[in-house]
């Protein structure tokens, strides 16, 4: 469903160039989900970005369905890949009611019937209508993610790209939108890209996943081979350990650049 | 038993809006000796108003009150914005979250530790401040002291600011450190190093420390006793050890709701609010 | 934040107003204006200059019925020439035996129809450029910005001056000019606020739906720009009145007999140690509603956009 071949994004010129992703491939079934895993700096969400066209692809290829996608993105592409965006307190505008977003892709692409769409989009993600005229300032940050979802499924793609979807909430609030993202792809046959820094939330929704380092792959895996502790790279296992929380005993040296 | 460092009796702080009053702390209670205290909860528990009406710091339009607020014997609702100046920085620190946005921009770090020295050490000369700093930057495992002495906030990582404002706010050798998510804004591993810090200098030095987070796993990894907060007030109170003995169910379904590498459980179980915990 | 004990209900219109689950489109609209209504009324100045505005507004409308003489036909010149402010002429009359108090009545639909075509003119203008520079950056930017720069670079007065002297006096080529030398602004903070939210994730999101670039102004920039536009031309309006009047009282704004209150502080100018009233009457007037407007302006700034506020 989507091949990523040495992809590279390069930001700015001269003295300000910056490689935020150096070489990244992976490829992903239709209907699975994949995990791309990091800390800060990695390139995990830079390689989303390059992939809906919010980053310039330098280098490398994005292949959708089998397909190059054009630069710039067509109507056809949005209509088979969206994203959900990391900060539920940014990603809808404040100044639009529900209804207005959840109609505007709709409106953009010419489907009718939007009543019916909006009401059943709220549905798919567990809010009733008394949701459809509020502005975002009157949502919680899970029912704002809700949105959000609710947003990127209205027209029905094929892909969902998830940027840290859940970092930003409550870890009650996490549960139920995991819940909900992993009930979404089995009944409609989703495919999942998800960035997280946690490795548990990507062990949960993933079956197989990259753990990126510095702009580039250093190691592809399994949630499987996550949950019981195999790891081929360093840098992995300190990843794996460091999840599991604080412990005294630990004692190692720093990997931290001064 | 020796006299708790830190007493509070039903502490409270409310904030007067144009909307009405939002209580937002209502009635937390707890003692602290020489131990780590873990205050975990949610956005909107309270846990960060409580640890700021400590110090004094509850922004403008908050009101404090308690029936008892001590430190060391201190009434720390009556003092005198001397006292509690002095006590500020130099008897009870605080670390925040985020470096960049708790650490001076336009001033080095070496700088910034000297003079948190020299606010409450009067009598120290620059040349015996800057030693201190340079021992505290040492201290938190700064691989060259020097020259992160003469870096600004916006030169240095993120995990480096964050051990740059531990060093801050220990150079004065307090007896209380609150730390409010300290770790939250590091990346994993990141913080695990910050941590062990954390850990070896509050240790090392005999201090008091309250711990505050959302992350219920790490504080109870960290602390000794641990305090569960949820919509202003405190619903439980345990030693760290016994988490998995946790009774009341908001405890139990946070420490469930949490994906683990450990285990696959599908779906997760989510926590049903009972309004009754809010009351 | 959890925990706080329930408010007392509201009931009936304010209850619906100020719902959290709003059932349509324009509850939801209506709520939000009634808030913004609140809190602007708690500012006793900001309510006064509303009042002045309102004021203007309904003295420009209801002229004829105010005005107890025509502002233009002259009286008696040897018995109504500048007599003092009386029973009979409340503010006196002029060297052409007019009562000022008709003409400062008539005078404000002169000063409400120049701030009306100004703000309705020079405000789209400014807008699009500003958010068009902003969000489309580069050369587009950088040509649309020095253009604005350009016009910024003038004093307003002066360059009105050289327009009206290009284009003929007259009260309809002092509007075009006025309003020629005062979108640069507007461009500015359009652009200024455009530059915040470009790069959001909403934009992004919109983006990501295959929005076009006319969509996305309009509908996803635009209505962020509007609290600080606002603020602004509400602020200006007092600037473009002294601007109209200084135009007036140069005499290339509007033309005699019209009653616009520059002009007839120029012709009050002649008269002005013996029979004060003539210029001090409409000068008040003047005053008045651009007090009105830099307080409501101020009003709406502290509502709309409260950080810059304090």
């Amino acid at each position: 469903m989507l091949d990523i071949q040495n992809l590279k994004v390069v930001y700015g010129t001269g003295p300000l160039r910056v490689e935020a992703v150096k070489d990244v491939s992976f490829h992903v079934e239709a209907g699975a989900s994949y995990g791309l895993v990091g800390e800060s700096g990695s390139g995990k969400s830079t390689v989303l970005r390059a992939i809906c066209g919010l980053a310039p692809i330098s280098a490398g290829r994005v292949l959708v369905d089998g397909q190059a996608v054009k630069t710039p993105r067509d109507k056809a592409f949005y209509r088979t890949v969206q994203m959900v965006f990391q900060d539920p307190y940014a990603s809808l505008h404040p100044r639009h009611t529900v209804d207005r977003t959840l109609s505007e892709p709709l409106a953009i692409h010419g489907e009718k019937d939007a009543e019916a769409r909006i009401l059943q989009a709220l549905r798919e993600v567990g809010l009733g209508p008394s949701f459809r005229f509020r502005y975002p300032h009157q949502l919680s940050g899970g029912q704002r993610q809700r949105i959000a979802i609710a947003r990127a499924l209205i027209l029905r793609p094929k892909v969902l790209l998830l940027d840290e979807p859940t970092s930003a909430l409550d870890a009650s609030v996490q549960a139920e939108i995991l819940n909900l993202l992993d009930e979404l792809r089995r009944k409609m046959g989703l495919t999942y890209i998800l960035v997280s820094h946690d490795l548990a939330v990507v062990a949960h929704l993933c079956d197989r996943l990259l753990v990126m380092r510095h702009g580039e792959g250093v190691e592809e895996t399994t949630a499987a081979a996550l949950r019981s502790g195999q790891a081929s790279s360093s840098y992995t296992r300190e990843l794996i350990e460091a999840s599991r929380g604080f412990s005294r005993d630990a004692v190692k040296a720093t990997t931290v650049a001064s | 038993m020796t006299k708790p460092l830190l007493e509070v009796e039903d502490l409270r702080v409310r904030f007067h809006l144009r909307t009405g009053t939002v209580e937002a702390v209502r009635g937390v209670s707890f003692q602290l000796g020489r131990e780590r205290l873990g205050i975990v909860g949610e956005s909107g528990s309270g846990k960060s108003q409580t640890g700021r009406a400590i110090l004094g710091l509850t922004p403008p339009p908050g009101e404090v009150t308690a029936k008892r607020l001590t430190f060391d014997g201190i009434d720390l609702l009556t003092a005198s914005r001397r006292t509690l100046r002095h006590l500020r920085g130099g008897r009870i620190s605080m670390v925040m979250q985020d470096p960049k946005y708790s650490l001076n921009p336009v001033m080095t770090i070496g700088e910034q530790i000297i003079e948190a020295y020299q606010a409450h050490a009067k009598s120290a000369g620059r040349g015996e401040a800057r030693d201190r700093a340079l021992a505290m930057l040492e201290a938190v495992k700064m691989r060259n002291p020097e020259r992160v002495f003469s870096l600004y906030p916006h030169e240095v990582s993120g995990g480096m600011g964050q051990r740059a404002m531990i060093a801050m706010m220990l150079v004065t050798e307090p007896d209380l450190l609150i730390a409010d998510e300290p770790t939250s804004a590091l990346d994993v591993t990141v913080s695990m190093e910050v941590l062990r810090i954390l850990d070896e200098l509050v240790s090392e030095r005999g201090m008091s420390l309250i711990f505050i987070s959302h992350d219920l796993k790490l504080v109870s990894s960290f602390c000794d006793r641990v305090l569960v907060m949820y919509a202003g007030r405190v619903v439980e109170e345990l030693e760290a050890k016994h988490l998995r003995e946790a009774k009341h169910p908001y405890t139990q379904g946070l420490m469930r709701c949490l994906p683990t590498l450990a285990d696959d459980v599908r779906p997760l179980p989510t926590l049903n609010r009972d309004p009754a915990w809010a009351l | 934040m959890a925990g706080a004990p329930p408010l007392p209900q509201p009931s009936g219109l304010q209850a619906w107003l100020l719902s959290s689950e709003p059932a349509s489109r324009w509850q939801a609209r209506l709520g939000r204006g009634y808030l913004g209504w609140r809190a602007f009324t708690k500012n006793p100045l900001a309510v006064l200059g509303l009042i002045i505005v309102l004021l203007l507004i309904l003295v420009a409308i209801f002229a004829p019925l105010i005005a107890p003489y025509s502002p233009i036909a002259g009286g008696n010149l040897r018995t109504e020439r500048l007599l003092p402010p009386s029973e009979t002429f409340w503010f006196g009359t002029d060297d052409q035996g007019r009562d000022i108090f008709s003409r400062v009545v008539y005078g404000s639909r002169v000063t409400l129809w120049v701030v009306m075509l100004v703000a309705v003119i020079a405000t789209p203008i400014g807008v699009l450029i500003g958010t068009v520079a902003g969000y489309l950056g580069g050369w587009v930017d950088t040509v649309l910005m020095r253009i604005t720069d350009i016009f910024l670079a003038f004093p307003r007065l002066i360059l009105a001056l050289a327009f009206v002297a290009a284009l003929g006096p007259g009260i309809e080529n002092a509007i075009i000019a006025i309003s020629i030398t005062s979108w640069p602004p507007y461009a500015r903070i359009a652009r200024a606020e455009t530059l915040t939210v470009r790069n959001s994730d909403f934009i992004a999101a919109v983006k990501l739906q295959g929005a076009s670039t006319p969509r996305i102004i309009l509908g996803h920039i635009i209505p962020l720009c509007i609290s600080s536009i606002i603020v602004r031309v509400t602020l200006d309006m007092a600037g473009i009145i002294l601007t109209a009047a200084g135009l007036g009282f140069l005499g290339l704004g509007a033309q005699p007999p019209m009653p616009e209150w520059g002009a007839m502080v120029a012709t009050g100018r002649n008269y002005l140690i013996d029979q004060w009233w003539v210029a001090a009457m409409p000068g008040l007037a003047i005053f008045i509603v651009s007090l009105g407007f830099n307080l409501l302006g101020d009003g709406l700034r502290d509502v709309l956009d409260p950080k810059a506020a304090k």
